[in-house]
């Protein structure tokens, strides 16, 4: 009996201990929540006292506590990604590249360009092992620079540099910024060469002039002195020349092409041919131009002929000192189609297969003043004014002038204008039917 | 591996790839720049790419180091073997490329004075182009895994043999018509065989990626058909 009364009891009091126990888990479970809630709250995280307890009120009070701040969390989450993204297209405008690492060295942001360089594979990876060793040092908290020059053709010069991101002298990471030069670096160059080149050209004729005269006043002998009087009428001739050009030269910035009229290119080519066919036939070059017969000959520009007379002809007066005896040089004018509409533009091209020009030279050839090659250019006797002319033309008539060119393979010009749907007839070129001016004696 | 070591050692393959890619932009600047400097003549540049040699041989001392560091200690084995395998190769592979900028660099002093014809220039200038656009096509192979691209390398360095043959002709046309002598002519023709090679040397980097993708190489069906040979003997 006794024992019996004492299993009950013992059974009654594992039964309490359990219930006890699972209360205290719930109670201590119920505790942790608060507190959990509490902390998304930002309130403290001990309980105010009595909130702790099991109890569904605040059970329930939890939950939708709970499901609000999911809510909030989600918009946040939202709101962050928008706001990167927004940083990131921002960045992406920049124009210059950007990269940000953190303090383990891990990229976390760059922009597009950036992404551009660093996953260049060619002599651009040079600027990409750059600012990976800058990052290097700027995580350790040493800003540098560096200036990358690439030869190309075309040059580049890339100027790279990295500081340290830190706050209250807290490591962060580093940021790099990349930042291409190269249109600076050849204004510098342009504007340089040019005050040189000019006060060259200029100098030359005018002191040789002087001096000849010098000698002219000393000399006796007749033959000598009318060497010399011919040697002056050269040098004059070519300050006129040079003076004509720059006259020219500002004359074509100034006025635009203000002269617009219905310009037939064929028989402009004609013109061009006619103008220059003493020219060709003394270097032993054929002047190749579309007939009148040419599916080309319909094509007509809304232009001042005067300046296109004069853009054209200083190409071909190129294209004929350069090439060699016995060669070609090719003009033709196509309408270039954009897509299928009527054609968007006319193209005017002077092909030769001359000398060529230098690959790292193309870019530099429309300056004023600029020359390839020193001293062919004098003897050749140009100015060095004629190709900034016929950039000058082309951008007049909101046109475009593109060079192709390969040394000991040739020249190609092209001269591309921009028309009005009507302005074009006969889009169809068949190019079969050409006259050739052959220049030979 | 612990994930800890396997990052570590990821990180150093990593770092190796950053290297090589870094060398192949190196020779690629190398052969514009040395391109540059035959074209005007100009010795000082010359010596400067004589000189930035100094820093592709210990860029390439540091990655051979690391692969042996990568081999000797964490013992890989399958792809990552294969990887680094590919590196060691891909290392001598660039080095030899630089050394031929050198080579052409060197060139340019004795060629100094010789007149170069411009169909001579153009050449010059074509086959330039070429040999860098191999070499950054390889790199691009190499770093994105691009067995693809790998294989159609060696079709590509056609153009540049081509070129190669044309360039001989003009620079020998170029001695017949009196514009340089024959040391010159030699001199010239020794160049555009370094171009050549540079070239050769993208196409052997190309047929490393794919036998680091495919496990395959060119050689294995060479080598198939000698085992195949061996065993009828023995047979």
């Amino acid at each position: 009996m006794i024992a019996a009364l004492v299993a009950v009891a013992t059974a009654l009091a594992v039964a309490l201990v359990a219930v006890l126990v699972l209360v205290r888990a719930r109670t201590s479970a119920a505790e942790r929540l608060g507190r959990v809630v509490h902390r998304f709250a930002g309130e403290s995280d001990e309980p105010r006292p009595g909130e702790a307890r099991l109890d569904h009120n605040s059970l329930d009070e939890w939950i939708s506590y709970l499901e609000s701040i999911a809510t909030t969390v989600a918009m946040t989450v939202n709101l962050a990604e928008r706001d990167r993204a927004r940083w990131q297209l921002a960045m992406n405008e920049l124009a210059v590249g950007v990269v940000l690492v953190d303090e383990d060295g891990t990229a976390c942001a760059s922009n597009a360009l950036a992404d551009e360089m660093m996953s260049a594979r060619d002599a651009m990876a040079l600027v990409g092992a750059g600012v990976t060793q800058l990052l290097e040092s700027a995580r350790e908290g040493q800003a540098r620079s560096r200036t990358v020059k690439l030869t190309g053709p075309p040059p580049r010069v890339i100027e790279i540099g990295a500081h340290p991101v830190a706050s209250d002298s807290h490591a962060l990471g580093a940021v790099a910024v990349m930042a291409d030069r190269t249109e600076g670096v050849r204004v510098d160059d342009v504007r340089r060469d040019f005050v040189a080149n000019l006060s060259h050209e200029l100098r030359t004729p005018v002191g040789a002039i002087a001096l000849l005269s010098e000698t002219l006043a000393e000399e006796d002998d007749a033959a000598v002195r009318a060497r010399l009087v011919d040697r002056i009428g050269t040098e004059a001739e070519r300050v006129r020349h040079i003076i004509d050009d720059l006259l020219e030269l500002s004359r074509v910035e100034l006025e635009g092409s203000m002269r617009q009229e219905e310009v037939a290119v064929v028989p402009l080519l004609g013109e061009v041919a006619q103008q220059y066919s003493e020219h060709a036939r003394k270097h032993d070059v054929s002047l190749v131009r579309p007939g009148p017969d040419d599916a080309s000959a319909q094509i007509v520009l809304q232009a001042d002929r005067g300046q296109l007379l004069r853009a054209v002809g200083n190409l071909v007066d190129n294209a004929i000192k350069y090439s060699d005896p016995g060669s070609q040089v090719r003009l033709t004018v196509s309408p270039s189609a954009d897509g299928e509409q009527a054609p968007a533009c006319v193209d005017i091209v002077v092909a030769d297969d001359g000398i060529g020009i230098p690959a790292d030279e193309t870019e530099r050839v429309f300056e004023r003043f600029y020359r390839v090659d020193k001293a062919r250019a004098r003897a050749t006797g140009g100015t060095g004014l004629g190709l900034s002319i016929v950039r000058h033309v082309v951008m007049n008539h909101g046109g475009e002038v593109t060079l192709h060119t390969r040394e000991g393979v040739g020249t190609t010009f092209t001269l591309r204008f921009p028309v009005s749907g009507s302005a074009v007839s006969g889009s169809t070129v068949s190019g079969s039917a050409v006259s050739t001016d052959r220049a030979s004696t | 591996m612990t994930e800890e070591v396997r990052t570590e050692f990821h990180q150093l393959m990593e770092e190796v790839r950053a290297d090589l890619v870094q060398m192949g932009g190196m020779v690629a600047e190398g052969v514009s720049a040395v391109t540059a400097a035959l074209l005007a003549g100009d010795i000082a540049s010359a010596d400067q790419i004589i000189t930035a040699d100094d820093e592709l041989d210990l860029l390439s001392l540091e990655a051979e180091e690391k692969c042996v560091q990568l081999l000797a200690l964490q013992q890989p084995v399958a792809v990552d073997l294969r990887a680094i395998l590919t590196d060691l190769r891909m290392i001598s592979e660039i080095e030899r490329s630089g050394d031929l900028v050198t080579n052409i660099a060197k060139a340019v002093v004795r060629l100094l004075g010789a007149e170069l014809v411009p169909r001579v220039r153009g050449l010059l200038d074509r086959m330039r182009e070429q040999a860098v656009r191999l070499t950054a096509m390889a790199m691009d192979a190499y770093a994105d895994r691009d067995a693809g691209l790998a294989a159609v390398l060696d079709e590509i360095d056609d153009v540049l043999d081509d070129l190669h043959g044309q360039y001989l002709d003009a620079v020998f046309a170029s001695q017949n018509a009196g514009h340089i002598d024959t040391q010159q002519a030699v001199q010239l023709a020794v160049v555009g065989r370094f171009y050549e090679r540079i070239g050769d040397h993208a196409v052997n980097i190309a047929q490393r990626v794919e036998f680091l993708v495919t496990g395959q190489l060119p050689e294995h069906i060479g080598a198939n058909r000698a085992r195949a040979r061996r065993e009828q003997d023995e047979m």
